[in-house]
């Protein structure tokens, strides 16, 4: 009498696969969680990886190229990165004047889509730095003109006469 | 421990049954991930190269205002300014621009004053005489000139001058001289048109850092119509302009968070019949709700972490090793010559864990809340609904 075969996935194309456990077998159980971490695990391996590149490669970029473009920048005076070569305030946002955005058409709205990138520099913005800088005169009283003029609160009669000079340039003390 | 991870285990058992929604959840959830830190890594690298780079810039520059306009100074001004305590030396700057109508492109003008006219990333030299010059990277691959060419270029009296190249600058450097074209001080203030005794701007260096804002004040007193503008709000710039708040940054930033939120709003609002009826079912055959609970936080970590990790790797490859073309049309506008965009890696890991932080624990806190609720209830109720 031969033993009765019940139906197993593993039997379906002949003989029964000795390598294929069965779903309830106890090697079976917990293979999703360690692929799971074991996958996780590579990930994190791969991201600490890229993220070690990353140091390198900063580190590299300051000892190599930094210096490099450092001296470049103090020899041409350079002020800006040359990213937007739209207008003047984006090209130069660091040298742009408050009104640079709307002085060629008053009341314009923005018309370069840098200028939706590049918000205005916070040192226009701020009167703390505009106080700062010195441009806050006193009042003095009105000319004969009847016009109220600020003035500023030294000025010597040599730096006012020394303004009309143009004697050469490259100065040193 | 072994629970812990046969409660993982049946996590991703009960994911795998849903294998199109969660694997569609992932993408989403890693490509919002990647636009955020995209975002994220880019402005920060720039506004780092900024900050390393304009540490070399002028400590003073120094600008004459006439009715809210920026104008040639006299250069004169420079000697008073020159004698002021600290002050080590003034250069006058001649810089402008000049609109090429071939190219349609708006190339930057810089004058080199006296000094070493050999210097490190430029290949060749920069120029000595009037008729030579330096170019940028843009500019030379835009007029495929290289040393030994020449370039015309139209001055102020819409005048056609030939210039010949003498030097180009390296790639590094595209940052700071993709559109440059450098050109002898006199020269350049020739080309610009500026006056004679003029200049664009004067650059300052002062000795000592701590009297940066003194001398800006003795030079805003001695000439009320003058603009100083110190090293450090040319650095303040920068970091504005490239601080995540500001402009299409902010607008990226925010598309890439309000999709998130609305990912972790779906999740939070409640759960599907067939998972209330598979946590009920769970209760009844004898789970309590702690394993209820922790069966969700696995599924929300699986999910989250996953998508972290995956959103993170694509968005360090595509900013530093593709250099970010998915967001330079957005930065580039209508420049023509934009730089190709280089940036230099640079990840704070302060950054990873915000990022980590800000999407992680929102999302698996709005798989676990509404599933609490579930557990709590008796489980006949929940599998009848």
């Amino acid at each position: 009498m031969s033993t009765p075969t019940f139906f197993d996935p593993s039997t379906r194309h002949g003989s029964p696969d000795p390598h294929r456990s069965h779903p309830l077998r106890p090697d079976r159980v917990m293979s999703r969680a360690r692929t799971f971490i074991v996958l996780g695990t590579l990930g994190l391996v791969v991201l600490g990886s890229l993220v070690g590149w990353t140091r390198y490669e900063s580190r590299r970029w300051k000892r190599d190229d930094l210096p490099q473009l450092r001296a470049l920048s103090s020899r041409l005076h350079l002020s800006d990165l040359a990213l937007w070569t739209e207008a003047r305030y984006t090209r130069h946002p660091s040298q742009a004047d408050l009104f640079s955005p709307f002085q060629d058409s008053p009341g314009a709205p923005e018309h370069f889509p840098a200028g939706s990138i590049v918000s205005p520099s916070p040192v226009l913005t701020d009167p703390l730095s505009i106080v700062a800088s010195g441009s806050g005169g006193r009042l003095r009283d009105a000319g004969s003109d009847g016009r109220r003029r600020a003035m500023p609160e030294e000025r010597s009669p040599d730096v006012v006469a020394a303004r009309g000079s143009s004697s050469g340039w490259a100065f040193t003390p | 421990m072994r629970r812990h991870l046969k409660i993982l285990d049946f996590a991703l058992a009960s994911l795998q049954r849903r294998p199109f929604k969660n694997w569609a959840i992932i993408a989403v959830y890693a490509f919002t991930v990647a636009v955020v830190a995209s975002v994220l890594f880019l402005t920060q690298s720039i506004r780092r190269e900024a900050a390393q780079l304009f540490v070399g810039a002028p400590e003073l520059t120094v600008q004459r205002m006439v009715g809210g306009r920026h104008v040639p100074i006299d250069i004169g001004v420079g000697e008073t300014i020159a004698a002021f305590p600290s002050v080590v030396g003034v250069e006058p700057r001649f810089w402008g621009y000049t609109y090429d109508a071939v190219t349609e492109s708006t190339i930057t003008i810089m004058g080199a004053g006296p000094g070493m006219a050999t210097i490190d990333l430029v290949e060749g030299r920069l120029p000595t005489r009037p008729t030579e010059s330096a170019i940028g990277a843009g500019v030379a691959a835009m007029w495929g000139a290289e040393v030994g060419g020449e370039v015309i270029l139209v001055d102020a009296a819409t005048t056609g001058v030939l210039y010949e190249v003498v030097g180009t600058f390296e790639s590094p450097s595209d940052i700071l001289t993709n559109d440059l074209v450098v050109m002898t001080a006199e020269e350049a203030a020739l080309f610009l048109g500026l006056p004679e005794g003029k200049a664009t701007d004067l650059a300052v260096r002062v000795a000592n850092d701590n009297e940066i804002d003194t001398i800006a004040a003795k030079v805003k007193r001695a000439f009320p119509d003058s603009r100083p503008i110190t090293r450090s709000e040319v650095l303040r710039t920068y970091d504005a302009v490239f601080h995540w708040r500001s402009g299409m940054m902010l607008a990226v930033f925010s598309g890439g968070l309000i999709a998130f939120v609305i990912l972790a709003w779906d999740k939070a609002t409640g759960l599907s019949a067939e998972e209330r009826r598979e946590i009920g079912i769970l209760k009844a055959v004898g789970w309590d709700t702690g394993d209820v609970l922790e069966l969700k936080m696995w599924e929300g970590v699986v999910i989250s972490s996953t998508s972290l990790i995956l959103g993170l790797i694509t968005a360090m490859v595509h900013v530093f090793v593709l250099g970010a073309p998915l967001l330079t049309p957005m930065l580039r506008g209508w420049s023509v010559l934009f730089p190709e965009l280089h940036p230099t890696p640079h990840v704070d890991p302060y950054l990873l864990f915000a990022i980590g932080f800000l999407t992680v624990v929102p999302y698996v806190a709005a798989t676990v809340a509404p599933s609490w609720k579930a557990a709590v209830t008796d489980p006949d109720e929940v599998v009848r609904g």
